[in-house]
């Protein structure tokens, strides 16, 4: 995958993936479910990691897949991948407290996690609006757990404006979701 | 309040400033307890990750939602729709949770839906899907859960299982019955088409499921704005136009969605097609015309001309099924007969039951026209079905007994109704029916010397037969038909005294008759006869004697060719007819004994068709009307003893059709003619005040007559003449004044007829009787000279010009 194919990928919103795009998203989610489940006994009382599951995927297909140049790209292309998968489910989950109201779903830690993911999907995509940098950053590091070096080579940029940029985008976004 | 990105600015230069400041630092200046957004989603969202992509590590009192969503169906669309496992430790069951792509923010709408839905959730039918919940969420947007139907949609199956077209009625007629029964609880579906009908299969027996009704797709909007969803092809037309819609928008989209499932793959969308293309579509792949028909109704453009609810349809596609004549055809005894017989090798019971009912129709009909009550009449014109049979078989019943009186009533409803059909998504058989329809109607208002709204008539007629110029099987009755209608046309034409258009008709409707003539020579030479007979009366009275007799010598010819080959009354009245028309070509261009006996010959003839069928009004007319004219022709020949004799039977026949049909102006000129009549005869009689009598009762039919059509010259010629006569006895009693007003309305009369039509030598010749007889002799001279050039000839005439010196 290209740079420009990740970034195609990272301009598109959830809901507008392409057929192509989704079954790409499809493919990963069911790698990543595999993963978590061979993983499960290592992890059983830390809960899934996102590291883990990329890293682990990334050996996984590390033989037979071509699509990818390099680890970054891999890295990159999970972040998306993994923020696209979760507010999926964020979605039906909130979808779920609306028809199912006797339940009070909404009182469930998970069913909060999803509406603060998708309250953070709103901002985001504000942030791309403001800043498709910010937004690429934030992404790479908080739903790939990427590192800062490895996000400096891919974006061709310093380390230490990665750096500053994260910290800028943590800010923005905090104070977005606190008003 | 600032704006978010000025915010975000603000942040921006903080930390392009400030390289050092350490994220958490700056959340502690913002007051930030916890920091809203960590380092990872892994630590934000760890429970649903876990969720995720491994449930089963999440603890075991977590507590979740009774539905599971398994994935999203449909992707892009106007709604979301998802397959959901709902298993709350009382059932499983499989569901399609459904988020409707519409925001109902308003009260009312909300309570509207809600409504609407618990109405749905209440329908308990195998043919609906059930509604298991719905509701609308906090951002106004309303969801259902619905029952999952794990099947094809009816497009699907037909042509997968290859259903033949009554397969495909029988698994249809369950589907009517599901709608019928939403409709009767006042549900309307409003997006019926194949997409929204799965095919659930128990037990191997399918069974149409309806889904995604109005209210799932938001269509319940129906006030505010136009925000109405259809499917174009299968919506009905007032539903895209977002006019206000009930049951029937629903029959039409059946109706489209009928013909679909019989084109199969054919047609991509055969409601895309005119009418004329779908029922070519049709009639390629052979399907039965009765079919077509069900179809046509239910999909006509009006809501009034489509089946009325569901049950009619319904009713329709059974009786197709089992082979029973349709409502909708109702209007033909004649296919409900032969539908009957058809039926009775299949000998079942229902069709036993169908036959009784349809005599019932019948009987009940023929009942009401016998007791004639208008009214009851009137009433069941409301009946659209009952329109067209009105102006075609029931018209000869009703011109037979005279009632031309009930048939301006149905003919003045019929054209309101004809006009409603619209012609061009009619199928030929209809197109046919309306042609004649018309045809009938314009013979109405023709009788009622109406000629307007005749020539009116017979134009739609006309514009109907157009569509059925291209179809080979529709060849000899559109011949016929446009035939007979040019040839009325024509004779409407005449009384209004329009030369050149007449003769163009009546020539136009000979040629047709000969085109018919050549292609079915087997066939009843009606078209033809009529075509002559016609032209022999246009060339009599526009003066071309020798086309005049090639003509009424061939109307003859036919007649009696016909009558060899045949015993119809019809013809014998027809031969009489043609050697009337001799007969005045004899008096006006030969010799009057010739006349005579060929009037005779006429009479006589007329007199067998009332002697051996007397129950055809028409035949005493045709009677009355040839004693009228042997009357003239003894006056004429100065024969007034034989006159005498005529006249008094002429009269007894008139008021017996006046008692008949006291309405039938046709009919009442003959009377007022034959009043005329004994007028003149007791004139000579010297019986003055018998004369003036007559004369009066002349007058008085004669002066209703003119009131009713002014633009009717020959009605005008009639009140005229009786005025001079009339006047002229006055004049003989030494009445003078009333004689003087008489004349000079005569005048009045017939000064604007001669001004339009100044080549009609009668007319010329009344107005110049009222001239010389007002003393206006000088306004009279020039028209005395014009006339005699034109070689007129006429006893009386001759003497008044005589009188007055005038030859």
């Amino acid at each position: 995958m290209k740079i420009s194919e990740l970034t195609q990928l990272l301009n598109s919103n959830s809901k507008g993936l392409s057929n192509s795009q989704q079954n790409d998203m499809d493919l990963v989610y069911q790698k990543l479910k595999k993963i978590a489940k061979s993983q499960r006994f290592k992890i059983k009382n830390n809960g899934l990691n996102t590291t883990e599951l990329v890293n682990e995927a990334w050996l996984v297909s590390k033989g037979g897949n071509k699509t990818f140049n390099d680890r970054n790209h891999f890295f990159a292309y999970c972040a998306i991948a993994m923020r696209h998968i979760l507010l999926q489910q964020a979605r039906k989950n909130r979808l779920l407290t609306y028809v199912d109201e006797d339940n009070k779903l909404d009182q469930q830690i998970i069913f909060q996690q999803s509406d603060y993911l998708l309250e953070l999907e709103r901002q985001l995509i504000k942030l791309k609006e403001y800043s498709p940098r910010l937004e690429q950053i934030f992404t790479y590091k908080f739903f790939g757990d990427m590192e800062f070096e490895e996000m400096a080579k891919l974006l061709d940029l310093s380390e230490r404006t990665i750096f500053r940029d994260w910290k800028k985008a943590k800010a923005m976004l905090s104070v977005a979701m606190k008003t | 309040m600032n704006n978010i990105n000025d915010i975000w600015d603000e942040i921006d230069k903080q930390f392009d400033n400030d390289d050092s400041i350490e994220i958490d630092t700056y959340f502690k200046q913002q007051g930030f307890k916890n920091p809203i957004i960590g380092d990872s989603v892994t630590n934000s969202a760890d429970t649903l990750i876990d969720f995720t992509f491994s449930p089963e590590l999440l603890p075991k009192d977590t507590k979740l939602s009774k539905y599971n969503i398994k994935k999203q169906i449909n992707s892009g669309g106007q709604s979301e729709i998802y397959l959901a496992q709902r298993s709350d430790g009382v059932y499983e069951k499989t569901v399609v949770i459904k988020f409707i792509a519409l925001r109902y923010s308003a009260e009312t709408l909300r309570r509207q839906f809600l409504q609407e839905m618990q109405l749905l959730a209440d329908l308990s039918h195998p043919g609906i899907v059930s509604i298991i919940d719905g509701g609308i969420t906090k951002d106004n947007q309303p969801w259902l859960v619905l029952e999952y139907i794990d099947g094809l949609h009816i497009d699907e199956y037909c042509q997968n299982k290859q259903l033949t077209p009554k397969q495909i009625i029988k698994l249809f007629l369950n589907l009517c019955d599901a709608l019928n029964f939403v409709h009767q609880r006042g549900v309307v579906h409003l997006d019926i088409k194949a997409n929204n009908i799965l095919i659930n299969t128990i037990n191997e027996v399918p069974y149409p499921v309806i889904i995604d009704f109005g209210i799932a797709n938001g269509v319940n909007i129906d006030d505010e704005k136009g925000d109405i969803f259809g499917t174009v092809g299968y919506s009905a037309p007032e539903q895209m136009a977002g006019k206000k819609t009930d049951q029937k928008a629903d029959i039409y989209s059946l109706g489209m969605l009928l013909g679909q499932l019989l084109v199969g793959n054919s047609q991509a969308n055969i409601g895309l097609l005119d009418n004329k293309k779908r029922n070519e579509a049709f009639k390629t792949l052979k399907i039965k015309n009765d079919l077509i028909s069900i179809i046509n109704k239910a999909t006509q453009q009006k809501t009034e001309n489509r089946y009325q609810n569901m049950e009619a349809m319904r009713t329709d596609l059974n009786n197709f099924l089992y082979g029973l004549p349709l409502i909708n055809q109702q209007n033909h005894i004649g296919h409900i007969l032969l539908k009957t017989f058809s039926r009775h090798k299949i000998a079942s019971i229902l069709s036993l039951l169908v036959f009784i009912s349809a005599i019932g129709f019948w009987g009940k009909y023929t009942s009401e026209i016998s007791s004639q009550q208008k009214q009851t009449i009137i009433a069941k014109n409301k009946s659209d079905e009952l329109f067209n049979f009105m102006l075609t078989d029931l018209f000869t019943n009703l011109t037979q007994i005279g009632r031309i009186d009930i048939l301006k009533l149905v003919t003045k409803k019929s054209i309101e109704h004809l006009q409603n059909q619209e012609i061009e998504i009619q199928d030929s058989q209809s197109q046919l029916q309306t042609a004649t329809a018309y045809a009938n109607a314009g013979k109405v208002f023709d009788a009622l010397n109406l000629s307007e709204q005749a020539l009116s008539a017979y134009d739609k007629g006309i514009a109907a037969l157009n569509s059925l110029s291209n179809n080979p099987l529709y060849r000899k009755p559109y011949l016929s038909q446009l035939a007979l209608i040019k040839n009325l046309k024509g004779r409407t034409l005449t009384a209004k005294g329009q030369q050149q258009l007449t003769e163009k008709n009546l020539l136009e409707s000979l040629s047709i008759s000969q085109q018919l003539l050549n292609s079915y020579p087997q066939e009843d030479l009606n078209e033809v006869y009529e075509s002559h007979t016609q032209l022999g009366w246009y060339y009599m009275e526009y003066e071309n004697p020798e086309k005049a007799l090639y003509h009424i010598n061939t109307a003859i010819e036919t007649a009696k060719s016909m009558n060899t080959r045949q015993l119809s009354y019809q013809w014998i009245f027809n031969l009489s007819q043609a050697y009337q028309v001799l007969a005045w070509y004899q008096l006006d261009y030969g010799n009057p004994d010739e006349a005579i006996s060929t009037i005779n010959k006429a009479i006589s003839l007329a007199n067998r068709t009332v002697d051996e069928n007397g129950e055809n009004i028409l035949y005493f007319f045709n009677q009355l009307t040839l004693l009228n004219q042997l009357n003239y022709f003894y006056l004429e020949n100065l024969q007034t003893q034989k006159a005498q004799d005529t006249v008094l039977k002429a009269i007894n026949i008139g008021e017996s059709l006046q008692q008949q049909a006291p309405k039938n102006l046709e009919y009442l000129r003959e009377l007022a003619y034959a009043y005329s009549m004994a007028g003149k005869l007791n004139e000579l009689d010297q019986k003055l005040n018998i004369s003036l009598e007559n004369y009066q009762k002349s007058l008085n039919i004669t002066k209703v007559m003119n009131q009713n059509d002014a633009n009717d010259f020959s009605t005008a010629n009639d009140y005229a003449n009786d005025l001079i006569y009339a006047g002229t006895i006055h004049e003989k009693l030494n009445q003078i004044e009333q004689a003087q007003l008489m004349w000079e309305k005569a005048i009045e009369i017939m000064n604007p007829v001669h001004l339009l039509e100044p080549n009609n030598k009668y007319y010329t010749n009344t107005l110049i009787i009222a001239l010389i007889k007002t003393g206006d002799l000088e306004q009279a001279k020039p028209l005395i000279k014009e006339l005699k050039e034109s070689g007129f000839n006429d006893n009386e005439f001759d003497d008044l010009l005589k009188k007055y010196k005038l030859n």
